[in-house]
Order: C-alpha cells, then structure tokens, then sequence
C-alpha cells in the first residue's frame, strides 16, 4: 500500500467509525459501488477496529510478565576474563579483565559497546577510537593492546589498565605545589603534542580524560571524539564539532562553541582551561546554573579573570602563559603544544617566559608612559599602529603562506578593528595624558570598522562582530560607569550604528535568539548614555525596545531564570527613563516590578550574585525615584535593603568591580530623598556615609578618576546639606577640597566635561552656601557675602556655556545652567 | 518512596544540554541522547520490576516520566523540549522491550526458556495470549512508511505509555487529532499482526 492509498483509506475509515451502525452500513454500500477495492480494505479495517478491544491500549511495560532490564553480567569478554566492572559512561562499560590464559598477571581494562546503544553513532565512534588509539603508542598516551567483538557481536577493545584518579583528583590529593603541577601538566603536554605530530586532535581534552597513575605519570584516555586531520576533506570535520557544540562547554573552545572547524589550537585551549582549573581551582567561566547560551557567550566573549585572582602566587608569567593559552582568537594562542610547554619550562628555569598580556600594547604603554606628554605620544602612536598593522600582515603572511593574503589581510583588519585597538586602549586609558591618545584609537577603529563593514555585507558572523566592536567603540567614548572619554554624542552614534546592523540580522533570513538579545544590550547600553545626557524620552525609547525584546524572549522560554534577570534588569532601565523623562509615578512602577523580580530570583537561587547584587541597586534607584515623595517609609526600607544586600556581597566579595561605587550611590540617594524632603540634617547623614566610602576607593586607585569626580561631587553634597542644614562643621572646606580635586582632573585632563559639569555645579553650590550664610548673619556682612555669592554663580554660567560650546551640556546640564541663571538674576 | 528513587541522574546535565541543542537543529544531538535515556530507562524499570515482585503495585507509565525528572533539569528546558524528550524515551522503551523479545527468541531457538508474552486484556472479545513485540516493531515500521506520524503516535502511547494529552503535547497537535490517528493506526496494526 502507499501512503496516498493508506491516507484515502484511512479518511473513509475515520468517516465511517463515527456513523450509527445504520448510517454506517450505508456508507459501506455506498463505498462498495464506488470502489471495491477501497471498500473491502475500509470494511476489514472496521472489524479490526471492533475486534482490537484493548489492544495497544494499556502500556508495554504492563503487559511484560518477567523483568527483561536484569543487568548483563558478563563473566567473560573474548578471551578475557572480567574481574569488575570499573566504569560506565553514556556509550559503553569499562571492565577490569585479565586473560584466562597468562594467568591473573596481566590486568587490562576492557572497554565494551552497551547493548542497545550500539547505534550508528556510537559504533563509528568507538572504531575511531581504536583506529585512533592504534596508531599512537606514548608513555603519557593509555595504550591499546587488543580489539575483537563478543559473541553476541559487541565490539570491545582492550587498554592497559590504569589504577588511579584524574588530574585534579590526584593533584589535591597528592596536595602538589604549584611548580609540581605545572611539572605534571608539562607531561600531559607532551602527550598531547605527540597526538598532534600524528595529525590527531583530541578535541575532548578534561580533567576526568587524564588519569594520573599512583607514579605519578599521566595519562590521556578517550579520543571517541579525536579527528585525524586530514587537509583534503578539510570541510567534513565539522559533523561531531556540531555534536559537540553546546554539550560540554567548560573546557571547548570559542571555535568548537560555535561550530567551527577545529584544529590543534583549540586542544591548546582546552589545555589551558584544564591549566586553568588544575591551578586556579576554578574555571575561567562561571558555568554552573547559567544556560547553555549563556556559557557559549562567556566562551566566545567574556575575558576570563587572571587567574591569580584566585591564587595570588600566579600572579605575572603563570596569568600570562595561561590566558595566553584561552585567547579566544586561535591565531593568538601558542603556535604549538611545544611552544606552550616551553613557556612553562622558562617559568619553572626562571627565565623570562615569551607569554605577554599583548606584547605590542605592552611596550606602546611603556613607551606612552616615559613619553607623559600627550600631544607627542598621539603622533607616536599613530606611527606605531601603521607599524604594527605592517607587522601583523607580515607576521600571518609568513605563517599563513598556503592562505590566501587577501584572506589574511582582511583577518588582520578585523582583528585590528575588533580587538587589538581596544587592548591597547586599555593599555594606555590610566596614564595621565593619554585622552589624545585614546580619541586617535577611537577615530581609527571607527575607520577601520567602516571599512570592513562595506567589505563583506553578507557575511552575517562579520556583521555580528562589526555591531559587538561599534558597541565596545562606544563604550570607551562614553557610558555609564566604566573610565571613558565622555564622548556622549559620538557613543550615541556608534551605537546606533551597531543598533541598525543588529536589526538588519534580526530582519535577515537567519536571526538567531542571540541576536535578539544581542540588540536588547546595545539598546540597553544606548540607554545608558542618554541616560548619563539627561535625555529622557530617547533613553526611554530605548529602554522600551530592550524590555520588550526581552519580556517576549523570557515569555518564551519561562524556566530560563538568566534570560528572566535580563529582562527585570531592562525593567530597572525603563524604570530609570522613565524618572528621567519626568515620568516619576512610572519609573517607580517599573523600578517596583524590577525589585520584585529580582527578588523572586534571588530567592530562588541564593546562590547567584548577581541576582542580589541587581536587586541592591533596583532599591537603590527606587530611593532615588522617591525623592520629591512623601514615601519616607519606603524609601527607608529600601535604602536598608540596598546596604543589607551590597554590604554584604562587599564582604563575600571583594574582588568585585563596582560593589563599592554602587554603596556609595545608595548613601546618595538617600541624602538626596533627604534633600528634596527638606530634611537637611538628614541629608548631611546620607551624603556624609557616601564620603568614607569613596575616599577608599580613591586612596586604592589614586589615578581612578572616576572615583575623584564621584568624591569630588560628594564633597560639595556634604558642604551644602552642611551649610543648609547649619550644622557645625566647616561646609567651605568640604566645597574647596571638591575644588581641588576637580582642578586637578581637569588639568590632567582639559577635555574630561564630567569634572568640568562637576565644577560649574561646585560653583553654584560654593554661590548658594554664600547666599546661605548671608541670611544666617548679621546685616554687616551679608551684602559681601551675596557678593561673593554672585561671582561664583557668575563662574558657573560661564563654565555652564563653555561645555556647551563644546557640545558636551546635554538637556540635564541645560536645565542646571537654566537654574544658575535664574540665581544670578535678570 | 525508595530512597534511589529520589534525585538527579549523573548524566543530567548532558541530557539537558542534548535536549536543548536538538532544540536549537543538532540533529545529531538524538544520537547522543538515545544511550543515555535507554540506560536510565532500564535502570528504572528494573527497580520497578523488582518491587513488584516485593508486592508493590507496578505503575508502568511511571517509567518514562520518572526518567524525565530524573534526567532533566526542569529549570532549564521548555514544554517543546519536554516533548521531544517523551518522543526519545518512548523510543528507547520500545528498542529495549524489543531487544529483550529478540534476545529471548535467540535463546528460545537455542532450546532454552519461553517466549516473552504480551497479555493482551480482558475486553478483546477473543482473548488471545501470545502475540510477540518482534512482529509489532515490524508491523509498526512498516505503519511508518505509510504515515510517519501514526507510527509515532502508536509509540507515544503504547510503548511511552503516554496519555493522550500528554501524547499531543509532544507531538504539538490537538488530542482529538491524536485520538483519531490513534484507533486507525491500532486497527490497522491489529489486522496487520493477524489478530483479527
């Protein structure tokens, strides 16, 4: 029967078994002048249906009357006899076995398919094993000694059998120092490296795949997921790295992650993840409890922190070998297995080691640094990133010679564009001076971003990059919180660039889930810089288009609890829009909505700290939001909760970024509440706590500017709740020291306009602590005091003016200026 | 409740990430999966046949959805990949009673033991007591060919031991259709096993 005829028969049938017996006969009749044929299969199809009862329709396993899932025990494999049974994962069991007839000398392991699991898959798998395995005989490697099938025709192969744990088992256990484990994986490398001179690559390289023997000799098992590399059929290796993708990521690398081809660099990256772990005592990425494609993202583009920040003896040429090892670009990674287990040799000889953060931004930092003055270290540079452009190219063509150049060049300007300006942005953004520096780098990855994105319209992964590189652009030309250049207005424009190719992929034919997300964070992060303008409506429409994208994603997909906190947190920022677009009653519904969110979430997993942390700063900036209420209560509690919560991760985290900051904005809000409440001594309270804290991130990082302006600012928050509040104290101090440390930024740094904005602010606060104390004293002295009074409102407008001559004023600093005038008088 | 009842199996975050990169088109993802669920599956079921011995009641639909709980991390898959976990263990439950039937009449054939029995229920109007899950997988092959989805079905229920909702909700269909397909794949099946 086709399926055509089972279909047509299958219609009549469904038709006629609804009908009464009556009508049914009928039917029948009718069918049987019609089509005889038809009717006669209908008809015995009708008795079967009334003769089947129950047929089918209790399950299976009830109707089994003995168990068929009794264990195999198997006593003998070929000419093997099993002693136990020492292991079993997915695809088959692993026996301790010796041969009957040498005797129980010879113990070996016997690796045997599972019945039942012998699938396509899993046979060409294991064959490839043994072929694989076959052809490699090294001491570090587990050898092969034998291979056949069961009886049954099970295939079975034999190894030598290994007593021991796995590498970091063995390491803790032995309690190895930290030049013993290097010593140890030194070995492993050797293994590995031998594997590639055989053309073999392991592409399965963990922990649990080394075993250590009770020597102290390593040993790398399991290459069910090795390739031979075989440059012809280059294209078709890319069938298991697919299987491969997204199931175990800990130790993948960025190219397996996305499905790429693989090559021996990306055994030197899962080595240097196992280096990692096997020092650090964790993994370079947090990956229990996030989704899968959250893992991917950390994989592909979270730099991992160094690894002394765990261990601080790691610290210089182990973080250096290590993170070497993990770049996520293969190209930048060691050339070889050797090469990286040379480096660690030079480490442990105690000469020098080749593994530099990036050797090129290494020495421009230096050379930036004894260079201090900002106009000649801009020509320098520029000379030695043409240089270094020339020098890359050369570099590839000579280790690329069977490429294509024109492949190689285009590489190399993505790369220029993609990673290396920005680490040598890093490289030089703390040196006093460099801002020339750091706006030349910015100009040229713009260009070269340009370029590149008329080079390859269609190429969708390029275009992903080029969106991902205008948002890092951005990001150093100004944001929220990270040391930037305060280039509010070219931020915007980059990220409205990357805002239009992540529409453009979410419009194309292949848009991925990614992308989606990926163009909530770039409307997230636009948000922010509108947000750090004063420009409420644009920062609100942005804040919409991230918290829908994101709202209908998590609606989607409601057990992802990472994807439901991505979508509170663009709650938060629609929260903040909305309060700087004047919209207070809605900034606190969705500020409440956000807080209830990640309150939800933090229960659920009190683990995670980022739930918690988001949470502190939702409170945070609902106190901030109450300002101008009368919810004094809420305020209070939220204001509790938001020190509870980041006190706390202070203490259980140090080593976190930002923590600090983020307290300190919490006291400020609050004096703020207090502020607007005409509260004044408990706006001196509030803003006094903030001081502290500040002045401690400042005396750790003394060239953090960001961390000067924000004391700055609280500096001249404290002197004027001081002067309104009358409080005893010397508020004049406080708004001088803010003077000071403002001077000091700008003369570092002429075109830093936050610290101008926070000076022409301190000069309105310096006029209205004069005018204050005016009305406070005797008639005498009041008219000089107003005086004084007049002349620094005077320098506020004129400083108010210049940045907007500059461009840099923004709607908030419009309104400021508005405000100052007024004060000044007609 | 037994005590190894209770809690997650080893390979469960392997059998999550399977699940939601099958989600995401690695077809391959299925072949990986297959081992895994087949091991748990027989796990289970045997400690559900030993109780039953031990006098406890057997409750075979229980097999597959305590397999799910105990391989699946239910935070982070959806009720899509739900489906296609049902549609595997389904799958897995009918190569392992198969195999078993297999192995049975391998030995059968060799001299020893009895022919594993499918007791067929009270309501057929002709009881009948032997009929072997050999011809029925055959049968349900050929039932493939014909319609694809109708042999999934038979799978999903009989061998799942999936209820008809739960059988639409992987299948993402309505259970009238499910119903439906189901009585003529069975009536077809029945006449195509010579039982009626």
């Amino acid at each position: 029967m086709s399926s055509e005829r089972w279909r047509s028969v299958r219609d009549r049938f469904d038709e006629a078994v609804e009908l009464p017996p009556p009508e049914r006969a009928a039917f029948l009749e009718r069918l049987r002048t019609e089509d005889g044929a038809l009717h006669e299969e209908v008809a015995s199809l009708l008795r079967a249906s009334a003769a089947a009862g129950e047929f089918l329709e209790a399950p299976a396993v009830s109707l089994v009357r003995e168990s068929p899932f009794e264990e195999e025990r198997r006593s003998r494999i070929g000419p093997y006899t099993v002693i136990r049974e020492i292991g079993h994962g997915g695809m088959g069991t692993v026996y301790l076995a010796a041969r009957t007839d040498q005797g129980f000398e010879n113990t070996v392991a016997v690796k045997l398919v599972r019945r039942g699991m012998d699938t396509d898959f899993i046979l060409e798998r294991f064959r490839n094993e043994r072929r694989i395995l076959a052809d490699l005989d090294h001491p570090n490697i587990a050898r092969i000694l034998d291979g056949g099938s069961t009886e049954d025709g099970l295939p079975y192969f034999v190894m030598e059998y290994i007593p021991g744990s796995h590498l970091l088992d063995d390491a803790a256990a032995r309690g190895l120092s930290i030049r013993e484990k290097l010593a140890l994986f030194r070995k492993v490398c050797a293994a590995v490296a031998y594997a590639h001179r055989h053309l073999v690559v392991h592409r399965d390289l963990k922990p649990s795949n080394i075993l250590v023997t009770p020597e102290g000799e390593p040993k790398l098992l399991d290459f069910g997921l090795a390739r031979v590399l075989q440059p012809e059929s280059a294209g078709e290796g890319d069938r298991t790295a697919t299987a491969l993708r997204l199931l175990t990521p800990d130790y993948a690398s960025p190219e397996q992650v996305r499905g790429e081809r693989i090559a021996t660099s990306s055994d030197i990256y899962s080595l240097g993840v196992v280096l990692y772990e096997l020092l650090a005592g964790r993994r370079p990425y947090r990956t229990t409890g996030a989704g899968l494609a959250e893992i991917a993202r950390s994989v592909c583009e979270e730099e991992p922190p160094r690894p002394s920040t765990a261990v601080p003896a790691l610290r210089g040429d182990v973080d250096n070998i290590v993170l070497v090892a993990l770049r996520k670009e293969p190209e930048r990674r060691y050339a070889s297995v050797e090469a990286l287990a040379a480096d660690i040799g030079r480490h442990l000889d105690g000469r020098p080691v080749h593994a530099r953060k990036d050797t090129f931004a290494y020495r421009s930092g230096k050379f930036v640094a004894r260079h201090k003055a900002g106009v000649a270290a801009a020509v320098v540079v520029t000379a030695l990133l043409i240089g270094a452009l020339a020098a890359t190219i050369r570099q590839t063509r000579i280790a690329r010679a069977e490429r294509a150049i024109a492949e190689a060049h285009f590489n190399d300007v993505r790369q220029l564009a993609d990673t290396f300006l920005f680490e040598f942005h890093d490289a030089i953004k703390d040196l006093p001076g460099s801002t020339p520096a750091r706006r030349l780098v910015v100009r040229r990855a713009l260009e070269y971003l340009e370029k590149l994105s008329k080079m390859r319209s269609d190429d969708l992964e390029l275009q992903r990059e080029l969106a991902g590189a205008y948002e890092r652009v951005a990001r150093v030309q100004g944001g929220m919180y990270e040391s930037h250049l305060g280039e509010t207005e070219g931020a915007r424009e980059s990220l409205e660039r990357a805002i239009a190719i992540r529409k453009r992929l979410l419009a194309g034919a292949r848009p991925t889930a990614a992308d989606r997300a990926a163009l909530a964070e770039a409307e997230l992060q636009l948000c922010q810089v509108l947000l750090v303008t004063g420009d409420g409506s644009g920062a609100l429409a942005s804040a919409r288009v991230a918290s829908d994208l994101l709202a209908a994603s998590s609606r989607e997909a409601p057990a992802d609890a990472a994807l439901r906190a991505r979508a509170t947190r663009a709650r938060r920022y629609l929260g903040m829009a909305f309060g700087a677009a004047g919209e207070p009653k809605l900034a606190l519904r969705e500020l409440r909505g956000a807080r209830d969110g990640f309150e939800a979430l933090a229960a659920a997993s009190p683990q995670e700290v980022s739930y918690r942390r988001e949470l502190g700063v939702t409170h945070q900036h609902i106190v901030y939001s109450l300002a101008g209420t009368a919810e004094r209560a809420e305020a209070e509690s939220s204001y509790a909760e938001a020190c509870r919560l980041l006190e706390g991760l202070y203490r259980e985290r140090p080593d976190l970024n930002g923590l600090q900051r983020e307290l300190a904005y919490t006291h400020v809000s609050m004096g703020t509440f207090c502020e607007w409440s005409g509260d004044a001594e408990g706006a001196l309270r509030y803003y006094s706590r903030a001081l502290p804290v500040l002045e401690t991130l400042v005396r750790q990082d003394p060239k953090n500017a960001d961390a000067r302006l924000l004391l700055a600012e609280d500096c001249n928050n404290v002197g004027y709740a001081m002067v309104r509040s009358g409080a005893p104290g010397d508020p004049l101090a406080l708004l001088r020291r803010s003077e000071k440390l403002l001077d000091a930024l700008i003369a570092e740094d002429p075109a830093n306009t936050q610290a101008r904005l926070g000076r022409a602010r301190l000069y309105e606060s310096l006029g209205s602590a004069n005018d204050a104390l005016a009305a406070r004293t005797d008639a005498g002295r009041a008219p000089a005091l107003r005086r004084e009074a007049a002349g620094w409102y005077g320098k506020s407008v004129a400083d108010y003016v210049a940045l907007r001559e500059r461009g840099a004023l923004g709607t908030r600093g419009e309104k400021e200026l508005e405000d100052v005038r007024k004060k000044v008088g007609p | 409740m037994d005590p190894e009842d209770s809690g997650t199996a080893p390979n469960r975050g392997e059998v999550t990430g399977l699940l939601l990169a099958w989600n995401e088109g690695d077809k391959l993802a299925v072949e990986r999966l297959m081992p895994l669920v087949y091991g748990e599956l027989r796990a289970i079921a045997e400690r559900h046949f030993r109780r039953e011995r031990a006098g406890h009641t057997l409750q075979p639909t229980a097999v597959v959805h305590e397999a799910y709980f105990r391989l699946v991390d239910q935070t982070r898959v959806t009720w899509k990949n739900r489906g296609h976990f049902f549609a595997i263990a389904s799958q897995a439950m009918r190569r392992i009673l198969v195999d078993h039937a297999r192995a049975r009449e391998t030995e059968k054939r060799g001299g020893g033991g009895r022919r594993v029995t499918l007791d067929v229920g009270v309501a057929t109007p002709e009881p009948i007591d032997d009929m072997d899950f050999i011809a029925l997988d055959e049968a349900l092959t050929r039932l493939k060919n014909l319609d694809g989805a109708q042999a999934q079905i038979v799978e999903l229920r009989f061998f799942g031991g999936l209820s008809i909702d739960e059988t639409a909700e992987a299948l993402d269909t309505s259970p009238s259709s499910v119903k439906r397909e189901f009585r003529s794949a069975k009536a077809w099946l029945f006449r195509e096993l010579g039982l009626g």
